[in-house]
């Protein structure tokens, strides 16, 4: 029987000049941030000691002291407000998370800002210079210290997973790549230094919400790790 | 609640004939700027790290690759350039015990080419299509007219392998492809292919696109062909 609500016939020939990111870009919506190299060479830190990711959490639970926060500070009564659309996030190990040998992830949106104070903004530069529209998400990473002292009850865990199932090595690379189904992740896990590529959802940052990544590993001791961020994303008002 | 914005019924059926790369290739608006295979380029020795100043050591002032739109800001129907993958073949490897072999990607407002490296020639893939680039490119061994300026943007950073690098060693940088995967071993000894996730870049009318890249004790120059893809069109049209 024939899908009545989609007929079989009557399609439009089109050929599609821009995919999803170069569209966007085009259209000034695209946003891109990294931390710029330094003498140092050791990238930024983030919090020692983060155990594990339990809720609610304790001082040494990722929730209260994530690697990374991404608020969206567009008031949500606005009705020309945008939402960020992450598109991808890469780490780049300088220091490793001592003495862990399994290290996980996970990406957690809150309705609330989360950021309280601490670790290194990033700047955020639309990628098309054509265009004039700034950022309106704000990107920390670091030794962040949050706004309450656990996650509302409104949170939303979108993704988790491990990084490594042996300890990291230095310039170990994480490239999460949000929303692209036809992904495949087929890096080796052991401890020689690697390139990882990692699946996340398709992640929806709305007005006054923010999505955090927490970082932690049950052996993780009192030296923080350190990397080197570069942060992705879209800014549009949904729908249009 | 639904999005209000966005309904959830009356989908318009398309049949997809091309998507991007192929599509831009059929209306004329796609080059390639290839090096042929025996004639690799050198670029610039003992450049250490990418701090932001004028020195023939950081990678900011010595860039390894410079774009320029030649395009007039002023003019409404200026094209912009949307790069789409860059390859870099390795013939020679970077001499001296580099333990890391790092890149960064900055956009600036001007042209920041002064001197250096070898011009390539951009070619439309598409015989049939009269348009010619707007684009000047150049890789090698170049010299930036300054230090970036305060519109610099920083759009990608990062490291490419550790180790000095094998010949044959490849890396493609690929933008704006959120499905560009990163799964390989950095410090193989055998050469290897390595795939390189960056952003969508818009070069705008009279905006510089620089490839930097630089390594820790880094003394002799790599030298590598190269093969640059990109797209140029109106923006928005």
């Amino acid at each position: 029987m024939a899908n009545a609500n989609f007929p079989g016939a009557s399609s439009q020939k089109v050929s599609n000049l821009w995919n999803a990111d170069y569209a966007l870009a085009d259209e000034g919506s695209y946003f891109a941030g990294a931390n710029a190299w330094t003498a140092a060479n050791t990238g930024i830190v983030i919090t020692a000691s983060i155990a594990d990711d339990a809720l609610p959490a304790g001082a040494t639970s990722a929730p209260n002291s994530p690697a990374m926060i991404i608020y969206n500070a567009e008031n949500a009564n606005n009705p020309n407000a945008v939402s960020i659309y992450p598109r991808y996030c890469k780490l780049t190990t300088k220091v490793i998370p001592l003495t862990t040998v399994t290290w996980f992830y996970a990406w957690r949106l809150d309705n609330a800002n989360r950021y309280a104070s601490g670790g290194t903004a990033l700047t955020m530069n639309n990628v098309n210079p054509g265009s004039t529209r700034a950022a309106k998400g704000a990107v920390t990473f670091g030794v962040l210290a949050v706004n309450t002292t656990t996650v509302s009850s409104a949170h939303r865990l979108v993704s988790n997973g491990t990084l490594a199932g042996a300890a990291p090595v230095v310039l170990d690379t994480y490239l999460w790549q949000f929303g692209a189904p036809s992904l495949a992740m087929d890096s080796a896990r052991a401890a020689t230094v690697k390139s990882m590529t990692i699946q996340a959802p398709p992640v929806v940052i709305p007005p006054g919400w923010s999505l955090q990544l927490e970082l932690w590993g049950a052996t993780y001791g009192a030296t923080g790790a350190q990397y080197d961020v570069e942060w992705g994303h879209v800014e549009r008002t949904p729908g249009l | 609640m639904a999005n209000v914005n966005f309904g959830t019924a009356n989908a318009q059926k398309i049949v997809n004939l091309w998507n991007a790369d192929q599509a831009l290739a059929d209306e004329g608006s796609y080059y390639v700027a290839a090096r042929e295979y025996g004639s690799p380029i050198a670029i610039t020795a003992s450049v250490a790290d990418d701090l932001n100043t004028a020195s023939a050591t950081h990678a900011t002032f010595a860039p390894a690759m410079s774009i320029f739109n030649q395009e007039n800001p002023n003019n409404p129907n200026a094209k912009s350039i949307y790069p789409r993958y860059l390859k870099l073949t390795t013939t020679t490897v970077q001499g001296g015990p580099a333990t890391d072999w790092n890149y960064a990607l900055r956009l600036d407002n001007g042209n920041k080419y002064a001197s250096g490296g070898t011009a390539l020639t951009p070619q439309n893939v598409n015989p049939m299509s009269s348009n010619s680039s707007v684009a000047k490119i150049y890789f090698g061994a170049c010299v930036a007219t300054a230090a970036p300026t305060s519109a610099a943007r920083l759009v990608s950073l990062g490291n490419i392998a550790t180790a000095v690098s094998v010949v044959m060693d490849t890396y493609l940088f690929h933008f704006g492809d959120v499905n560009t995967k990163m799964d390989q071993l950095k410090a193989a000894a055998a050469a290897k292919n390595i795939s390189i996730h960056v952003p969508p870049v818009v070069l705008a009318p009279g905006w510089t696109l620089q490839l930097e890249m630089w390594g820790t004790s880094y003394t002799t120059a790599a030298q590598y062909v190269v093969e640059f893809a990109y797209a140029e069109r109106i923006s928005g049209l």
